[in-house]
């Protein structure tokens, strides 16, 4: 065996003999080519390789070698893994929310107040919360980290009666996370925040990990309150911390889309369909009742909710319930598609389908959602990313003109930017493109 | 007395081994010749050679056939695959078990939130932030 002398050899690691053997592989496939030339062969090209004598011979030295040298460079790489394997996050923020303090009353707007920049905040309040969210903030950071798939154990089959406790326990976390980075920035420390906030992307992705609808929009609108508060402060962040910015932000994975989330929604109609197939006797009637209170007029008990679920009953027939699951999971598939079209097709398209809906029986009417402010929401965000990205791009050298040339992603229109007296700016999409709702990111405290 | 047996052809293939015999008692037996003996174990030490090297030419596709078979396992096994969604469960018949009308921190009772706005959404998602999980009540002075 050719590698025993380096394997013998203590001091030698089996990554190193691998290495060692493969080059002694190429050291002898280089001489086996030398005596090619010398019999006067090709020089040249696979020919002189393979009609070496030795080719056999070399072939499997070469992928015995070769295998070696993956499967010893893998053992080293994963020997700390295999040890202290990596943890699944979902559960590493689960310990994270037990230990979070009481965030009610004045501390839970001292959150609100500092993700939204309402208002200067009480320097020692801050400092008060975070020291009480120390172990959280470590347990979540930790979270946040791991390499692990994110499990939340979710059982879609629930379908809507599926619970999501994790949501506004990851969310709270998020923002306790945010106000850790801005208070490290206002200390001056600008490269310790933003490990914080890029920590918190990853976290924001954990959250939107089971592509459930409700899960994305928590995802966007964490990533959003990172965006809104790296937006404060990048003005007075130099060019290295920028860019150390925006390179953290390409090594994070993707976020989850919600086009995938519609995608998942079918999981409401398969509930629905379970329920009217179950032999249980008050399924039907829970389904309905289930149904009815999605409309306002039946949370309350009365003669106007037991109208509703009548009506439910007689459209709910057994001859009738085929085609109207059919019809649902046709407006699904319909919804999906347009999720995945530029804005204005996607706009048009949904808003087709919200009509029809409208216009259509009570079934239809009450299981399924307007998408419309969620179609907004995936444009929206996107505008927002780009923002931040025209922000670290160029920091307090953003002008008119550079902004210009970062589009937003709703019609691809330039994006404005607006300077104030205080001197900070404002990053603007060109235009309100859905129910008067303006698209901006203040640069700049 | 020959020996008989059942098969003509054993007995056929004995005479003409018995006439080979005869034949090369005749012949006297030549001088050593070096040169061929040489020439001779030459030509068998190529055969043999051969035969590796035909040994070996198999032998390589194998190794490599089973190289990649135990890479592509080992990658298989250790890939991070992500968890099963249970979407094909989902699609299996089978009797739910009923709970109240939207149940706390639901999809359900979170879409229906979001149909009401997004402050409702952001309302309920405080609220629940609050109240599921409540943090455990500081511990009195002096008992650590």
């Amino acid at each position: 065996m050719r590698f025993r002398p380096f394997r013998a050899d203590p001091r030698v690691s089996p990554a190193q003999g691998a290495a060692l053997g493969y080059q002694i592989s190429r050291l002898r496939r280089y001489r086996a080519e030398s005596e090619i030339e010398a019999q006067g062969l090709p020089s040249r090209g696979a020919f002189r390789f393979f009609a070496s004598p030795h080719y056999p011979y070399m072939k499997s030295k070469y992928i015995v070698s070769t295998t070696i040298a993956i499967f010893a460079l893998t053992s080293c790489l994963s020997a700390e893994e295999v040890k202290y394997p990596p943890i699944n996050p979902a559960l590493t923020y689960w310990q994270a929310a037990a230990l979070m303090p009481d965030l009610k009353g004045e501390k839970a707007e001292l959150l609100n107040d500092a993700i939204f920049g309402k208002k200067p905040l009480d320097d020692a309040k801050v400092r008060e919360l975070l020291t009480e969210s120390e172990d959280s903030l470590r347990l979540f950071a930790k979270a946040a980290a791991s390499s692990a798939p994110c499990d939340w154990g979710l059982d879609l089959k629930e379908g809507p009666e599926l619970g999501l406790p994790h949501i506004s326990k990851i969310r709270e976390l998020s923002r306790l996370a945010v106000l850790k980075a801005d208070a490290l920035f206002a200390e001056d420390k600008a490269s310790e925040g933003i490990d914080w906030l890029l920590l918190t992307h990853r976290a924001a992705r954990h959250a939107g990990a089971s592509d459930l609808l409700i899960a994305v929009l928590v995802q966007d609108s964490i990533e959003g309150a990172i965006i809104y508060s790296a937006g404060l402060h990048c003005l007075g962040w130099n060019d290295a911390v920028r860019k150390m910015y925006a390179d953290g932000l390409k090594t994070l994975p993707p976020p989850h889309s919600l086009g995938d989330a519609v995608r998942n929604e079918t999981i409401f109609i398969d509930w629905i369909e379970r329920l009217l197939q179950s032999t249980e006797p008050d399924a039907r009637r829970k389904l309905h009742e289930m149904l009815v209170s999605a409309n306002p007029r039946g949370n309350e008990p009365g003669p106007e909710r037991e109208a509703e679920i009548k009506l439910l009953e007689e459209q709910f027939t057994s001859g009738n319930s085929p085609k109207l699951i059919a019809e649902l999971r046709n407006l699904n598939l319909r919804t999906q598609a347009a999720m995945g079209m530029p804005w204005k097709e996607s706009r048009l398209a949904l808003e087709g389908i919200d009509k029809e809906t409208q216009e259509g029986n009570n079934v239809l009417k009450m299981s399924y959602p307007s998408f419309e402010s969620v179609n907004f929401k995936r444009f929206q965000i996107a505008t927002l990313r780009t923002m931040l990205d025209a922000a670290l791009q160029y920091g307090p050298k953003l002008d008119e003109a550079t902004a210009a040339g970062f589009k937003d992603a709703f019609d691809g229109e330039p994006l404005v930017l607006r300077k104030g007296e205080d001197g900070s700016m404002t990053l603007k999409a060109a235009r309100q493109y859905w129910k008067g709702k303006d698209i901006e990111l203040k640069l700049g405290k | 007395m020959s020996i008989s047996t059942h098969n003509p052809e054993d007995n056929e293939a004995a005479g003409i081994s018995e006439a080979l015999r005869r034949d090369a008692r005749r012949i006297g037996e030549a001088p050593f010749d070096m040169a061929l003996q040489r020439e001779t174990m030459a030509r068998v030490r190529a055969l043999k050679d051969a035969g590796r090297a035909r040994f070996r030419f198999g032998f390589a596709p194998a190794l490599a056939a089973a190289s990649v078979a135990v890479v592509a396992a080992a990658l298989f096994i250790s890939f991070p695959f992500k968890p099963v969604t249970h979407r094909e469960a989902a699609l299996v018949a089978e009797v739910v078990p009923l709970r109240e009308v939207a149940p706390r921190a639901s999809v359900w009772f979170y879409e229906r939130a979001l149909a009401e706005g997004d402050a409702a959404f952001s309302a309920a998602l405080d609220r629940d932030a609050q109240t599921l999980l409540p943090a455990t009540a500081k511990l009195p002075e002096g008992l650590l």
